[in-house]
């Protein structure tokens, strides 16, 4: 179980507990948080996920040529930090992760 | 008098997404959405892939928790359906026997798949009951006979085949995908699936099910040949799902308004004009940005349906993503090396782009979207020439439609 907090562009901060097999996008989702569209659903078909990962980032998947590539198209600037939360997914030894949420998806 | 809500008939990806862009950009007026079923709102693209192989389960599947609707004040209607509209007075009638007034109404009710004309049950695939009986029936089942070699049928068969259960594939065109991928494509598919198992056979028209013990157990070609299948599944395609405005999908402009006032249709019900044609397409893409696009018009900035179509499917252990319609083209151009497993088809009509099907080549396909979508041209030449920046071409697309944009911007405030 990783302490995963979300800050909104608006200030607002969110803290979810995510359980390991979970991603960062699906936890979001489910418990409603604004911000993170996932329009097809953690597909790698778009990039309205996107998320930037600033703290915890180590204990996350690597990014793979297929998310870099979907990256591309994201609405907001992209830099170092960007990933796609659908690819987050969360393992048994995931350390907290603090991300920031984009002010735009689509 | 209170304000009338925007009521949307339909809690798919369409009518969803029309709620949610409303809310997320600030309508603060009423909104109703009604659907049929009482389940929450869902997506429907895990249902022939994870739901269907079990890795993705039912709390996977809603795009929000129950809780997200009376957060955003919006009304949901679960189990209640579109009886009639009075388009007069501008009143929905709901199957409870309520009579709505309505600000604007959305047709966003999606479709159900096409079923068998003659005798037999197959299963077919399209909602989330439909992939638990389909799990379950395969369960216990030894083999599988799938009529129908589209996205759906396909998808199902390379889970079927990768488990290892016996899989037929039927299809009555002379090759798979045919509405929607190009000759090269198809026959790559057809060779993978065929290395992996599945007995796929195009061309063939089925004369009837096989029906015995009150359970479709197979299906009887026009050759005389029997094939006969624990599970029986139909994947050929689907219809405009009923309504009592029309059978064959509702008719808009390139608003999406139909011919009545104040109703608009959006994603898989809506037959829109494209290119001189009037189409409808069935995806993700159409019913999400067709939404976006009606929300902007009931906010007050009518807008032109003019979204890039795009695809995906997953089988074989692949990802096919296709930007664009390619039907109609006149030169098919590949990129890569399709024995790799990683490579395009890009299509041409009279040398203009019309799309493209990338295999596990997401480079590919995110540029021919900003192509397609920015007007940036492409020979057939540039894109079978692997050596050929087609990243950096669609970056300089983007960045000429954006300056575009502004100065068409400046001018609109300059007149203004």
């Amino acid at each position: 179980m990783a302490k995963v907090t979300y800050r909104q562009p608006d200030g607002n901060v969110h803290v979810l507990d995510v359980e390991p097999g979970t991603s960062l996008m699906r936890a979001a989702v489910a418990a409603g948080l604004p911000g993170i569209v996932a329009e097809c659903g953690g597909q790698l078909m778009c990039a309205t996920c996107h998320v930037h990962v600033v703290d915890g980032g180590e204990g996350l998947p690597e990014m793979s040529d297929d998310e870099r590539d979907m990256l591309e198209l994201a609405a907001a600037p992209v830099d170092e930090r960007s990933r796609l939360s659908c690819q987050l997914v969360v393992g048994e030894n995931t350390p907290d992760v603090v991300v920031e949420i984009p002010e735009r998806q689509l | 008098m209170s304000a009338l809500p925007i009521v949307v008939i339909g809690g798919g990806q369409a009518g969803f997404t029309l709620v949610d862009t409303l809310r997320t950009r600030g309508y603060d007026g009423p909104i109703m959405l009604v659907e049929a079923t009482s389940e929450l709102p869902y997506q429907r693209p895990p249902l022939s892939k994870a739901y269907l192989a079990g890795t993705a389960g039912d709390e996977d599947l809603p795009f929000r928790p129950a809780s997200y609707y009376a957060q955003h004040d919006i009304d949901l209607r679960l189990g209640q359906r579109l009886i009639g509209i009075d388009e007069r007075r501008g009143v929905a009638e709901l199957s409870t026997g309520e009579t709505v007034a309505y600000r604007d109404l959305v047709l966003a009710t999606g479709s159900a798949p096409r079923l068998w004309p003659g005798s037999g049950a197959p299963l077919v695939l399209q909602r989330r009951e439909h992939a638990v009986t389909l799990r379950e029936s395969l369960a216990d089942a030894d083999s599988v006979l799938i009529i129908g070699a589209g996205f759906i049928g396909l998808e199902v068969a390379s889970y079927t085949a990768g488990r290892g259960m016996p899989t037929t594939v039927l299809e009555a065109a002379d090759r798979v995908l045919p509405r929607s991928a190009s000759a090269t494509v198809s026959a790559w598919l057809t060779a993978t699936h065929r290395q992996r198992g599945v007995d796929l056979r195009c061309g063939v028209t089925v004369s009837e099910l096989i029906v015995d013990g009150g359970r479709t157990r197979g299906a009887r070609l026009d050759s005389g040949e029997e094939i006969r299948a624990d599970v029986v599944l139909l994947a050929i395609g689907s219809m405009p799902a009923p309504g009592p405005y029309s059978a064959s999908g509702v008719a808009v402009d390139e608003y999406l308004r139909a011919r009545s006032p104040r109703v608009y249709a959006v994603g898989d019900v809506a037959v829109f004009p494209r290119g001189g044609e009037r189409i409808r397409l069935e995806s993700v893409q159409n019913a999400t940005d067709q939404a976006r696009c009606v929300a902007s018009t009931l906010m007050g900035t009518p807008e032109k349906y003019t979204a890039v179509p795009w695809f995906w499917t997953e089988q074989v252990g692949t990802r096919l993503r296709i930007a664009g319609l390619i039907a109609g083209a006149d030169q098919e151009v590949v990129r890569g090396d399709i024995d790799s497993g990683r490579f395009s088809v890009f299509s041409f009509r009279n040398g203009r782009l019309l799309g493209a099907e990338s295999v596990n080549a997401a480079a590919d396909h995110m540029a021919v979207r900003s192509l397609l979508a920015c007007g940036g041209e492409l020979t057939a030449d540039e894109a079978a020439d692997a050596s050929f920046d087609l990243k950096a071409r669609a970056a300089s697309a983007r960045a000429s439609a954006r300056a575009s944009d502004q100065t068409n911007m400046q001018r609109a405030r300059s007149v203004g």
